[in-house]
Formats: structure tokens, sequence, C-alpha cells
């Protein structure tokens, strides 16, 4: 086979066996590989209705065929599980260099269940994998594991780990990679605790074949000198990292503040890349053979905030810094390293702390539960809840369930900035309606990476859409879906896919990684073959969510979303009128009025059992 | 008459030195279109559908004409985050 190996890994952790299995081509050609893959073998080889942090629930690390390939950012993996957060499906994408070694190993995916007596870790060196005693490793931060790690595999092994976070079973705990890297939402660091695994480690010496390595090799060199080219010119993603995108997201009236009860920050100067550029930063950090570097090596050297890491993102500034109305780049920072640190997904933990605050704001969460006051802006009270959380300890242990489970065991759900129980991420949808309509309609739940209509809505990418329209976004949020679940399956970073593999034409068409796809595999898929793959995915995933018992009732949001406009900037007046962008967006899909997938769309898709 | 421009990202090098962060207050001529402001400000215009321009944070076109109190601001149409 080429561009997939052809290979699975079975990891049974309670009877600590492993075994291999072919990967059938058509199903890897239907399914593309990473999250399609995964879904697939998820949905075949478990019910939908286990329970997450059962050990029949699977946690699969999937490669896709691009992955490991001359592909620039061919560097992903992705981490498909039930989630312990929403009950939903997981699907959490994270680069650096562990996915490409994951690769090398042989294998496409690794399929993991049971649970161990004592925690261990799976060492996987080529074809070999065993599993290893991790006592000694349980317990510790994510950088302690990762240098121990090393030290008794292989020096250039590469490493996957939990921190304390997925060993307590928070329920938004990541599995962290290269120390900095995070498959971080919804909770598959705790699937991982749960079945008292610590580490993936990883080295391996096999080149993905090709199916056309030359015409690979000048496809993929043309596409990076494009990349420096833009580089050269000026690249926001390069020089700022994402943490370019505050004052952007401000401008627009949608960066998440105090909870979302507003979209404009008045510390937003403070918080922006800018700042972080001038203040912190050491160098741009490139996850492998990416020629973008959007990611930030920086040192904070101010007490009580020092400490030297990765980060922040633009997602992690607004859910840690604006959301919970802080300003403070320094504190924003340090908490962005004890998150990598503990193995927390940055996302949902600042969501969560922000919730926390408006409850206590509003005097439904009482001082004597929090052992301290607790008002927006208080950089050091997230420092410390960031902490507790993951050791769930006193309040932290309300935290560590998401803000979904906290504002609801207060007696005030609609206070949880959630769609399926994720957190949102940086973008109000009220003044950007088409993501209202992705957060809605989401797998996973309130994702931005799941179909990212904010490149059309705010960053102009292909092309500048209206971010408060609701007219024809259903049909954009379908398209973008698909596309999505390709780039994620292919194995390759989105933010190199969407500026330069897709054509920008009306349609946003995925020709260049089509032509990817087919030198690297030699599936001859045509571009539409590619989008009918992400669709496929995309109703497979459905299928999964209605097994697991969600209904059209769930394509919701938070009711301030919907009924609370927003008070200021832009936006001022709007809601997200979903109601009027749902039923077209069912029919589009080619599902009935409840959400359901229709007889004849399952057949067409090759989904009918 | 008064304006008020806002450059971001890497639209940042053009702004005047009397810019406070990423804002600045300028004068200019009544009548003026943003296409004009802005490359009086030095920045790039000629491809238009590589940047985002927006009006009072609505998106425009470079041919849109100001009035007094405006707020423009502009960045380069970009990766995501
Ligand atoms: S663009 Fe950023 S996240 Fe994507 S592969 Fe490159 S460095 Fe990694």
């Amino acid at each position: 086979m080429y561009g997939w190996h052809g290979k699975a890994l079975h990891v049974d952790l309670t009877h600590r066996t492993t075994a291999v299995e072919p990967v059938d081509l058509g199903t890897a050609k239907q399914y593309l590989g990473g999250r399609g893959l995964a879904v697939r073998y998820l949905s075949d080889l478990t019910s939908p209705t286990v329970d997450p942090l059962s050990p029949e629930n699977l946690l699969i690390l999937a490669t896709g065929p691009l992955t490991g390939t001359p592909a620039p950012t061919g560097n992903r993996y992705m981490v498909v599980s039930k989630s312990p957060l929403t009950g939903a499906l997981s699907r959490s994408n994270s680069g650096g260099t562990f996915p490409t070694m994951l690769k090398q190993t042989g294998y496409d995916l690794v399929i993991i269940r049971g649970r161990a007596s004592r925690p261990v870790y799976l060492w996987i060196q080529d074809e070999q994998a065993e599993l290893r005693p991790a006592e000694h490793l349980w317990g510790k931060l994510v950088p302690e594991t990762e240098d121990s790690l090393l030290a008794e595999t292989h020096r250039k092994a590469k490493v996957a780990c939990i921190g304390p976070a997925g060993e307590n079973l928070v329920r938004i705990a990541a599995i962290m990679n290269d120390k900095n890297r995070a498959a971080a939402r919804s909770g598959v660091g705790a699937v991982m605790g749960s079945k008292l695994l610590k580490a993936v480690v990883v080295h391996g010496t096999h080149e993905v074949a090709l199916y056309h390595p030359e015409e690979m090799n000048a496809l993929c060199q043309q596409v990076r000198s494009e990349v420096r080219e833009s580089v050269r010119q000026g690249s926001a993603l390069r020089e700022y990292g994402t943490a370019y995108v505050p004052p952007v997201t401000n401008e627009l009236g949608i960066l998440p503040t105090r909870n979302f009860q507003t979209g404009v920050f008045e510390g937003v100067e403070q918080i922006s890349g800018h700042a972080l550029k001038e203040k912190y930063l050491r160098r741009p950090k490139a996850c492998f053979g990416c020629p973008i570097a959007c990611g930030r090596d920086t040192e904070v050297q101010e007490p009580p905030y020092s400490g030297e890491g990765e980060g922040p993102e633009y997602e992690t500034i607004a859910a840690l810094g604006s959301s919970c109305g802080v300003d403070n780049l320094a504190a924003i920072t340090r908490a962005n390293y004890w998150c990598n640190e503990l193995g927390l997904d940055t996302i949902s933990t600042g969501v969560t702390i922000s919730c926390a605050m408006e409850l206590a704001e509003k005097g439904c969460l009482p001082i004597a539960d929090v052992g301290r006051p607790l008002h927006f802006g208080d950089a050091d009270a997230v420092i410390e809840l960031v902490q507790k959380t993951a050791y769930r300890e006193g309040f932290g242990d309300r935290l560590a369930e998401g803000s979904y489970r906290l504002a609801t065991s207060y007696g005030h759900p609609e206070l949880s900035m959630t769609a399926r129980k994720l957190e949102m991420p940086g973008y109000d949808p009220r003044g950007s309606k088409g993501m209202g309509l992705l957060y809605a309609t989401s797998s996973i739940g309130a994702s931005h990476m799941m179909g990212d209509l904010a490149y059309m809505e705010v960053f102009g990418v292909p092309r500048k859409l209206d971010p408060l329209a609701v007219e024809g976004k259903a049909a954009y949020i379908k398209h973008f879906e698909d596309l999505f679940a390709l780039v994620d399956s292919a194995g390759l970073c989105v933010f190199l896919a969407i500026r330069y593999l897709l054509s920008q034409d009306y349609q946003v068409m995925p020709t260049r990684l089509t032509q990817m796809l087919n030198h690297a595999t030699g599936a001859g898929y045509t571009s539409e073959d590619l989008l009918h793959v992400g669709d496929r995915i995309f109703n497979l995933e459905r299928l999964y969510l209605l097994g697991a018992g969600f209904t059209g009732a769930d394509d919701t949001l938070p009711p301030r979303m919907l009924a609370e406009s927003l008070p200021e900037g832009p936006g001022r007046g709007h809601v997200v009128e979903l109601d009027r962008m749902l039923p077209e967006f069912y029919r589009l899909r080619g599902w009935d009025e409840n959400g359901v997938p229709t007889a004849a769309k399952l057949a067409s898709l090759g989904l009918n059992g | 008459m008064q304006i008020e421009v806002r450059l971001f990202a890497t639209f940042r090098r053009w702004l005047p030195a009397s810019a406070q962060g990423s804002r600045c207050q300028i004068e200019v001529a009544d009548g003026s279109d943003i296409g004009r402001v802005l490359s009086q400000l030095g920045v790039p215009i000629d491809q238009p559908e590589h940047m985002v321009i927006l009006l009072n944070g609505r998106p425009v076109g470079p041919g849109h004409p100001l009035k007094p109190g405006d707020v423009l601001s502009a960045f380069p149409a970009m990766e995501g985050g």
C-alpha cells in the first residue's frame, strides 16, 4: 500500500496483549485515515452507549495518509474516542513531531482498549510493541514524564502522555505530546487516565511509500516555496503566532469576554500578539516539516509568573484571558504553561473558570465553596484554579467536571458557554453566525476545528463573508464541515490546507489536497470524491451521536447565544438565529427534520449497514 | 476631517509614529475614500482580495467613502487561529 502502511496495532490493556491487523484498503479509501478511519473503527468495535471512562471505551491514535510524507504540515494525528465530557465523539488533533514518528513505526493507527491493573506505558519501536510499568511516572508533570521516558527508551523517541489532570480523570484533560502540543479537546486525557495508560512512546524507521514520489515531491516543493515566499513578505502567523487574532476578533466584537457576556475587551492591546512578541517571545517554533512556524517558544521573567514553555495561542488567550476578564499576559502565559505541564485543555479550563467567575459575581456560588473571593479579572485566581482543577483539589473538583456540570450543580446551566457540553472557543457566534451553526452541529460540540468558517467570516480567506449574515451559511457550514473532515483525515494542519491547498473559487475545492492525496496513495480521487468522503465521515459521526442518545434537540447553543443580544460592537443587538439556519442545514445534509440522516442519504454514502 | 485608523497583525508596520498601540487618529481630506487613506499610510491596496477592511467593524471595500469620526481597520487576509 502507498500513503497508508496498511497496518493497525491493537492493544488490550486488560489482558496485556498486542496484535497487528491489516487495514483494509477499500475502507482506507472510503474513510481516508486519521479522524475518518478512527471513527469507522470506533463505530465498528464498540457501542456508542459505552461509559467513556470504562475499559470498553476505545482510545484510538490515528495518523493520515499524508502524515510522515513530504507534504508540508503532514505532521498531524487524531485522538478519537467517546468523550467523558460530552458523551459524544472526541476528535482531538495535534501536531509537533510525535505524529510523524508514530507513522514511522509502520502503523497507521493504534487502537487501545481495556484497563491496565497498574499504571503502564506503551513503547512502540518499529513493529515491536510492549507494555511497560509506569508507576514511577504516575503523578509526574508532562515535561518530567517525557524526560524520564526518553532516558529509558530511546533518545530520539517521541512521547504522548497525560499529566496529573488525565490521571485524576479531569473531564477537560488533554493528551500532550512533544511536551507542549495538545490533543486537547473533550477530555481524551481522562480516557487515557481511566485506562491507567500514562504514555505512548514511539520510535520508528519506516518511510511512507509513495505512489508517485517524483510528482509528490515536486508539488510539495512548490507549496513549500509559496509558503516561504509569503512568510518572507510578512506572515502574521510566523510573526505573532495565532496571538495576532485578539485585536481582530475584538474589532468584530466577538472576542469572548467575561464568560461571553460581551465580545469587546478593554484590555485587548495587552493580550495581543504584538505584546507577546515584544515581551516574551524567544523564537517561533514549527511542528515537523512546517514552513509556517506558528508556535511560540516563550519565557516570562516576571515573578510570580516566571517560567518558560510554549504559547499562548489565540484560543488560550481568549479562554484564560479575556473570557476571565484577565489582561495580564504574563499571568495568562504562566497559566498556559501550567495547563501544558498538568495536561489540561486551555479552552475548556479557561471557559470553565470564567463560568465560575460569573456564577460567583451573580451570587450563585458561595465564596466558601471556592475558598476565595472570585471576580473577573483576577489573574492569580485563574492560576490557582488551573492547578486545583488538575488535582481535583477543593473547588478544583467542581471545575474538573467542566462548565456544564459546574453550572448545573449550582442550578444555572444557562451560564455554561457550551454546545454538547464542550466549551466554546474564541469566536462569539452572535457576531459570526456561521460559527454558531458549526458549534451547534459539530460532532464533538463547540469546536472551531470542525469546520472553521471564521476563515471566511473573520479572516477573509479565501474570501470575506459578512459575519452577521445568516443567508447561505448553512451551505458553507456543510461544505466546511466536510472539508475539515478531509483535512483531519489526511493528516495535515488546517492552517496550511485552507490557505494553500484549496482552490479559491466559489466552491473552495480541495484541488491541491486532491493531487497530494493521489500522489501519496494512488487512490485516484477526484475533488468531488473527496468531498463525498468528508460527507461520509460526517454522517458516520452523526450515526454515532444518534446511537449515543443525542437528538436534533441537542443541535443547539447556550440560551445567551440564542436570546441575549451582544451588548456592544458591530454585532450589537445580534443573537444567533439558529432556527433560520438549522432546517436548511438538515435539508442540505439529507437529514430529516429531526436531524436524522434519511435512508437515501445513507445509501448514497454506503452507510446503510 | 478626523478618523481613527487601526492596523493589525503585519499591517502594524504602516502605523504612523503617533499611534497608540494599534490605533491612531489621523486627519484626512474631506471626501477621501478608504483606499486613498490606506495608500497614504503606505498599505498596499493593489490586491484588495488579500486584505480585510472594516469600517466601524463591518466589512467594506476600498472604494467606500469616509465620514468624520469613522473607525477604519485593516489587516491582511490570514490563516486563522
Ligand atoms: S502552522 Fe503551526 S500548528 Fe500548523 S503545522 Fe505549522 S507550526 Fe504546527
